[in-house]
C-alpha cells in the first residue's frame, strides 16, 4: 500500500512538472470530425408530392468542429426555388408523375456527409404490362404446368401483379426475376378458348394496367401415372 | 479382213467397257451415290383410349382421331399413322396392348415434367408431342403445323420390306440401305402391325410391335437385311405393317414406310 501511493505521487509530480493541464491531456482532437447530420425532413407527408406542388425540405446538422457548414441540394426533376445552397429547399414538383431521388451533401472543413430520399409524385398513367408468354392464341395442355411470364412497369413501381382467367381471380403468387413477373400455372380449367389477364397495380395510385391473350385449354383425360 | 474386223469390235467392247467405268453415281435413287436421298416420311404415334363410356362423357380422343384421319388422307404415304389404345383406369380400351403402353411409358420417360393423358400424339419419336383435342380443327392445325417441318425434310435410308401372310401368320424380312454420305449408328428397325378392326375409332389399331437387334453401324450405301419375328393370331381385318429405323433409345424415328396387306 505504501508503494503504490509513492507511484500515484511520482506520476502526479511529473505530470504537474510537464505544466500540462489534466483536462488538456483527456480532451480529443477533434478538427478531422464530419458533421453531425440527420435525415432529410419535409412537410409533405410519407414524402409524396402531387404534381406541380410546391413543398419545402430541410435537414438539422452541426459541426462538431465548431466551424460553419456548406449544403448543396440535388434533385433530377421539377423546379428549384431559390437556393439549392442553405439547409432548407424549396421545390415545385413536375407534372410527370415518377420516383425521384433528392440529394443533399453536408460539409465542414474535414468531410461530406450525404443524405438522400425518395420523393414521390403521384403518376396517374396505367402501368404498361405486357404478357411475353404463353403466346396469343396459343394451344396450351390441360392439367399441365406452364410459365406465364409478363413484364409490369410504372413510374411509381408495381404494387402487385394479377393472373385471371376469364374474369376470375387465380390466387397465384408470382416471382420476379429482373423486371419479369413469372407465375407458375397449372391449368386446371375447362378445355376452350378461354382470356388470361395480367393485371398489374401501380403504387401510391392504385391504377390498374393489364394486358391479356386468347389462350386454347386442349382436354386430355389423365391417368394411370 | 476378218482380223480387221474382229479387233475394231474389241476396240469398241474396250472402248465401251472403259466408258461404262467413268459413269457418275449420281442417280439420287441409288444408294450408292453420296447424293442419294429419299422423300422424308412421318411417322405419327397416337396413344388414345376409345372406351365408349369415356367417349359419351369426352370426345378428346374422337377429336385428336378425326385430324388425324383427315391429315392422314391429305399426305398419303407421307404421313404414316399408327394408333395405341391405352387403358386408363376406370376406362379399359379393349385394343390395348401391352407393347402400346410400353412404349408410352418409354416415351414419357424420355420428356421432361410429362403429363400423361390421352389423347397423345408423337411425330417422329419425341421430335415433337401434341397433346389434348378439344376440337378436331384445333387439332388438325397443331398436328398440320408440327408435321410442315418434317416435310420438307430430305430422308437417308430406304426400306423394301416383303410381307408374307398365310394362315394368319405374318412374316417380315426388310432391306434397307444407307443414304447420303454419312454412316449410322446405334439404330435399329421397329415393326408394327397394324389392323383395321370393326370398331368405330378403330382404324390403324396397333397389335403387335417388333424390334430388330441393335445395328451398331451401316455404311453409307450399303445394304442390310432383317428378319422379324412372325406374328401369329391376327384377325381377318385388313393389315398393315409399318417398318421404322430409329435411334437405340427409340426417341427419333429417322424415316418410315407402310405396306398394305
Amino acid at each position: 500500500m505504501k508503494r503504490f501511493i509513492c507511484c500515484f505521487m511520482i506520476v502526479l509530480i511529473v505530470v504537474l512538472g510537464c505544466g500540462c493541464d489534466v483536462e488538456d491531456l483527456l480532451k480529443r482532437d477533434n478538427s478531422s470530425d464530419p458533421p453531425n447530420v440527420g435525415n432529410i425532413l419535409t412537410s409533405a407527408a410519407g414524402f409524396v408530392v402531387q404534381p406541380l406542388d410546391t413543398v419545402n425540405f430541410w435537414i438539422e446538422a452541426d459541426d462538431p468542429t465548431g466551424g460553419s457548414l456548406t449544403y448543396q441540394w440535388r434533385i433530377n426533376a421539377g423546379e428549384i426555388i431559390g437556393s439549392s445552397s442553405t439547409n432548407e429547399l424549396r421545390w415545385r414538383a413536375p407534372i410527370k408523375g415518377g420516383n425521384y431521388t433528392l440529394s443533399v451533401d453536408v460539409s465542414n472543413k474535414a468531410e461530406t456527409v450525404t443524405r438522400s430520399e425518395v420523393v414521390k409524385v403521384p403518376s396517374v398513367t396505367e402501368p404498361k404490362v405486357e404478357i411475353l408468354a404463353p403466346l396469343n392464341m396459343a394451344f396450351l395442355v390441360q392439367h399441365t404446368n406452364v410459365i406465364v411470364k409478363a413484364t409490369a412497369r410504372h413510374e411509381n413501381n408495381i404494387q402487385e401483379v394479377q393472373m385471371w382467367l376469364d374474369e376470375q381471380y387465380l390466387p397465384l403468387t408470382p416471382e420476379l426475376d429482373g423486371d419479369i413477373y413469372l407465375f407458375d400455372w397449372k391449368i386446371q380449367a375447362n378445355p376452350g378458348a378461354h382470356v388470361l389477364v395480367i393485371k398489374a397495380i401501380a403504387q401510391l395510385t392504385g391504377v390498374v394496367g393489364s394486358d391479356s391473350v386468347t389462350l386454347y385449354i386442349e382436354g386430355i383425360v389423365a391417368g394411370k401415372n | 479382213m476378218r482380223a480387221l474386223r474382229c479387233a475394231s469390235k474389241l476396240l469398241f467392247l474396250l472402248a465401251g467397257l472403259m466408258a461404262c467405268k467413268d459413269i457418275p453415281r449420281d442417280n439420287p435413287l441409288d444408294p450408292k451415290n453420296p447424293e442419294s436421298v429419299r422423300e422424308q416420311t412421318v411417322l405419327a404415334e397416337a396413344f388414345v383410349n376409345t372406351n365408349s363410356v369415356l367417349a359419351d362423357s369426352v370426345l378428346y380422343n374422337q377429336n385428336m382421331l378425326t385430324a388425324l384421319y383427315r391429315l392422314q388422307s391429305k399426305y398419303g404415304s407421307r404421313m404414316v399413322l399408327s394408333v395405341h389404345h391405352r387403358n386408363l383406369s376406370g376406362y379399359q380400351d379393349s385394343l390395348a396392348i401391352f407393347e402400346s403402353e410400353d412404349l408410352y411409358q418409354r416415351y414419357i420417360q424420355g420428356t421432361n415434367d410429362a403429363v400423361k393423358g390421352v389423347p397423345d400424339v408423337f411425330i417422329n419419336g419425341l421430335a415433337a408431342r401434341i397433346q389434348g383435342a378439344s376440337t378436331s380443327e384445333n387439332a388438325e392445325y397443331r398436328v398440320d403445323t408440327a408435321l410442315q417441318s418434317f416435310l420438307i425434310e430430305n430422308g437417308f435410308f430406304t426400306i423394301e420390306p416383303t410381307i408374307t401372310l398365310s394362315n394368319g401368320v405374318l412374316r417380315c424380312n426388310t432391306t434397307f440401305a444407307r443414304l447420303g454420305s454419312s454412316v449410322a449408328k446405334d439404330i435399329l428397325l421397329k415393326m408394327f402391325v397394324l389392323q383395321d378392326m370393326d370398331t368405330q375409332w378403330a382404324r390403324r389399331a396397333v397389335r403387335g410391335i417388333s424390334r430388330s437387334n441393335l445395328i451398331q453401324n451401316i455404311q453409307p450405301g450399303e445394304r442390310k437385311n432383317i428378319q422379324f419375328d412372325a406374328v401369329s393370331g391376327l384377325s381377318n381385318q385388313p393389315i398393315r405393317v409399318i417398318i421404322a429405323v430409329v435411334s437405340e433409345d427409340e426417341y427419333t424415328v429417322y424415316q418410315v414406310k407402310e405396306v398394305r396387306l
